[in-house]
């Protein structure tokens, strides 16, 4: 093995609880049927064959849904549960941040339990001893440390954990949802400390159903689905195929909301039949760009009753269901956009500065002041590609490209930049 | 399997023998210190047990006239009931000991050896303290200190040994159905009855021959009374035959115990 693989798994299966049963079935069943078994039929299976890397330093994220086999898979690596079939090697210290309050007993002083964490933990009393300073500095809890947990907060007692877990050393550290607690200044904290941790060379393996926290702390990412993984590849990557399957269905309103368009939400004086994505020099009908370029947004509408004043807005939506923007028709524009009769509306977004990423549009067509006339979720979703520019100067953080141009000057021109 | 390796094994393994020792000296002292806050008798309630047992079955063995062979009946039955509690909460604990840690299996891959082993340390000083008030006992009915209490360390060992071997036969079992767990203390009742604690073992050796001679308790709770009332040795080869009981038990219990808590983080 090499020396910078921190964590490599090789076609690991895992199926919960003991091994018997399945086993005697599984040879009861060879017996019969001449050995022609798939080992597969003998589940249920919490992970099917899954293989991957992580380098030493590297941070992996895992995203998935609730029993896709993230949590499974962090067991695994911790090793508290043994696989079924394959291999998994770990190497390096490992600490699992996972049931931060694992140990804590509600009768103990904070300190008696920092110390007792620590030696869950596999440290020595003399090294626990040494961190201490680090961890009740961290921990904020000052006098409360001397008083036994069962007084504590359900937020204090997971800050108690984490205060320990942050501030011990390990070379692989593994995470699982813990940021969700504490309030809003010791989430930052946390952040802070993780993006510490994993530019300082520590290995970390970072598991979520969150998956916009694993731009933040993950250089790559891997999407399991049902078991499996699905996917592979870069945070962005692995965000769309998240996402993918939840605007599958929705892609186009033609195919969905023809039926139902009458059951959607509003009065219905008219109703959006179509939506399509378009080039806005040639007209061409797309489904992805990158980032900076122009688009035409055609909307085909259904027009039931002739609608002189109204406000039709495209919602932007990134994976994070963060609305990076809603576009709306302009005040001065809405004399010129009388509904008569059913017609193509048309949109055009100049230069999209919006990072690589999958979004999708929401669209809610409203009367001034007045009641929904039509509204549609997940009405298109599109691919915005990195152009050059992009992927030499970003690493897929943040919302927004801004562009940028870098210079140097001499100190003294910019102490005295008055005089210009 | 998740495997360890480093740049340097000797001193690896030295340290997490050492981190593993901490651990368990970690867990005997949360479990000892723990036990007792948030009570008002504290401390004492190490010792309790043991007097309450003397108290009750003192009374019992009276009222049903059983022989004391001419020895102060408290202190002939006392001499039985102290070693007779450290067996038995350490069966009935490890158990609950093992389901109790059921976080901490769960997170780390602590060895899973450790957690009985924390019950018997427990229960170890419970018996060290209820020793010595049975000390206090015996010397309150003038029974002499003699060169025969040099057996009182074999004895106790083999005390452990035996609960330690049925306390994880038991929490293998429990891992796998929770009957045991509230099974266990009957049993323990039962058992009680048919040792040598409130009743002679002339007695039951008497009336039961065959179940004198499977009781793996039997020579080891005679043979404290015999060192600490009669001032005797113990029955010898009553003792080589709980001995090789125990040994029998541990190769059952053991690999039981080993090959299932591997698994105890999958149905902790």
């Amino acid at each position: 093995m090499s020396a910078e693989i921190a964590i490599q798994a090789r076609d690991v299966w895992k199926r919960y609880g003991l091994p018997a049963r399945p086993w005697l079935q599984r040879k009861f069943d060879q017996l019969r049927a001449d050995g022609a078994i798939d080992r597969a039929d003998y589940g249920p299976w919490a992970l099917r064959s899954v293989s991957f890397e992580v380098k030493q330093g590297e941070s992996l994220g895992i995203v998935g849904k609730n029993g896709a086999g993230k949590s499974t898979l962090l067991k695994l690596i911790a090793g508290v549960s043994p696989l079924t079939y394959g291999a998994l090697q770990v190497s390096g210290r490992l600490f699992p941040m996972i049931e931060l309050a694992a140990g804590i007993h509600r009768d103990l002083t904070g300190r008696e339990n920092i110390k007792l964490l620590g030696a869950i933990m596999g440290f020595t009393a003399g090294q626990m001893e040494a961190k201490m300073p680090e961890v009740e500095d961290f921990a904020e809890l000052g006098d409360w440390l001397d008083k036994p947990v069962w007084q504590y907060s359900s937020g204090m007692q997971t800050r108690l954990g984490f205060s320990v877990a942050v501030n011990v050393d390990a070379d692989i550290l593994l995470i699982d949802e813990v940021l969700s607690v504490g309030d809003i200044n010791f989430q930052k904290k946390c952040l802070n400390r993780m993006d510490e941790l994993s530019n300082s060379g520590v290995t970390v393996i970072f598991v979520t159903h969150n998956p916009y926290s694993i731009e933040r702390i993950c250089e790559r990412a891997i999407y399991l689905e049902g078991g499996r993984i699905a996917a592979a590849g870069s945070p962005s990557d692995i965000l769309s195929a998240y996402f993918k399957g939840a605007l599958d269905r929705s892609t186009t309103i033609a195919e969905r909301d023809q039926v139902a368009a009458d059951l959607r939400e509003g009065t219905g004086a008219f109703r959006v039949q179509a939506f399509s994505m378009h080039e806005a020099a040639s007209g061409r009908e797309i489904t992805s760009f990158s980032t900076g370029e122009s688009v035409l947004f055609r909307i085909a509408l259904d027009v039931r009753e002739p609608t002189a004043f109204y406000r039709f807005s495209l919602r932007i939506v990134d994976p994070a269901s963060t609305v990076v923007s809603f576009v709306d028709v302009p005040i001065s524009a809405r004399r010129s956009l009388a509904l008569e009769r059913d017609c193509v509306m048309e949109c055009r977004i100049d230069n999209i500065n919006l990072l690589p990423g999958q979004y999708w549009i929401d669209l809610v067509a409203r009367e001034i002041a007045g009641p929904v006339i039509d509204s549609v979720s997940y009405a298109y979703a599109f691919n915005i590609y990195g152009n050059d520019e992009v992927i030499e100067q970003m690493e897929h953080r943040g919302i927004v490209f801004l562009s940028s141009s870098w210079a140097l000057h001499e100190s003294e021109s910019l102490t005295a930049p008055s005089e210009r | 399997m998740s495997q360890w390796s480093n740049n340097n094994p000797a001193q690896n393994r030295a340290e997490m023998w050492l981190g593993h020792w901490n651990l368990l000296i970690s867990l005997v002292s949360r479990d000892i210190r723990a036990r007792y806050r948030r009570t008002v008798l504290g401390p004492l309630w190490a010792i309790i047990p043991a007097i309450l047992y003397t108290v009750i079955l003192s009374f019992l063995s009276g009222l049903v006239g059983a022989s004391s062979e001419g020895m102060p009946r408290l202190a002939f039955v006392m001499s039985a009931t102290v070693p007779w509690t450290f067996l038995q909460s350490t069966v009935v604990r490890i158990p609950h000991g093992v389901l109790a840690n059921g976080t901490i299996l769960r997170k780390m891959p602590v060895p899973r050896q450790i957690f009985p082993l924390v019950v018997l340390l427990t229960t170890c000083f419970d018996f060290l303290m209820s020793s010595i008030v049975l000390f206090v006992v015996l010397q309150i009915f003038r029974l002499p200190v003699n060169w025969t209490w040099l057996w009182l360390p074999v004895l106790f060992f083999m005390t452990g040994f035996l609960a330690w071997v049925i306390g994880i036969g038991l929490a293998a079992l429990t891992i796998y159905r929770r009957d045991m767990l509230h099974g266990i203390q009957y049993i323990m009742q039962v058992w009680l009855f048919v040792s040598p604690v409130m009743v002679s073992s002339k007695k039951i050796l008497a009336d039961w021959p065959l179940l004198h001679a499977l009781n793996p308790a039997a020579g080891i709770i005679d043979g404290f009374r015999k060192v600490l009332v009669f001032g005797e040795a113990p029955n010898f080869e009553w003792l080589l035959a709980s001995l090789a009981l125990s040994c029998l038990l541990l190769a059952v219990a053991y690999p039981l115990y080993h090959v299932m808590s591997r698994y105890f983080a999958d149905v902790l």
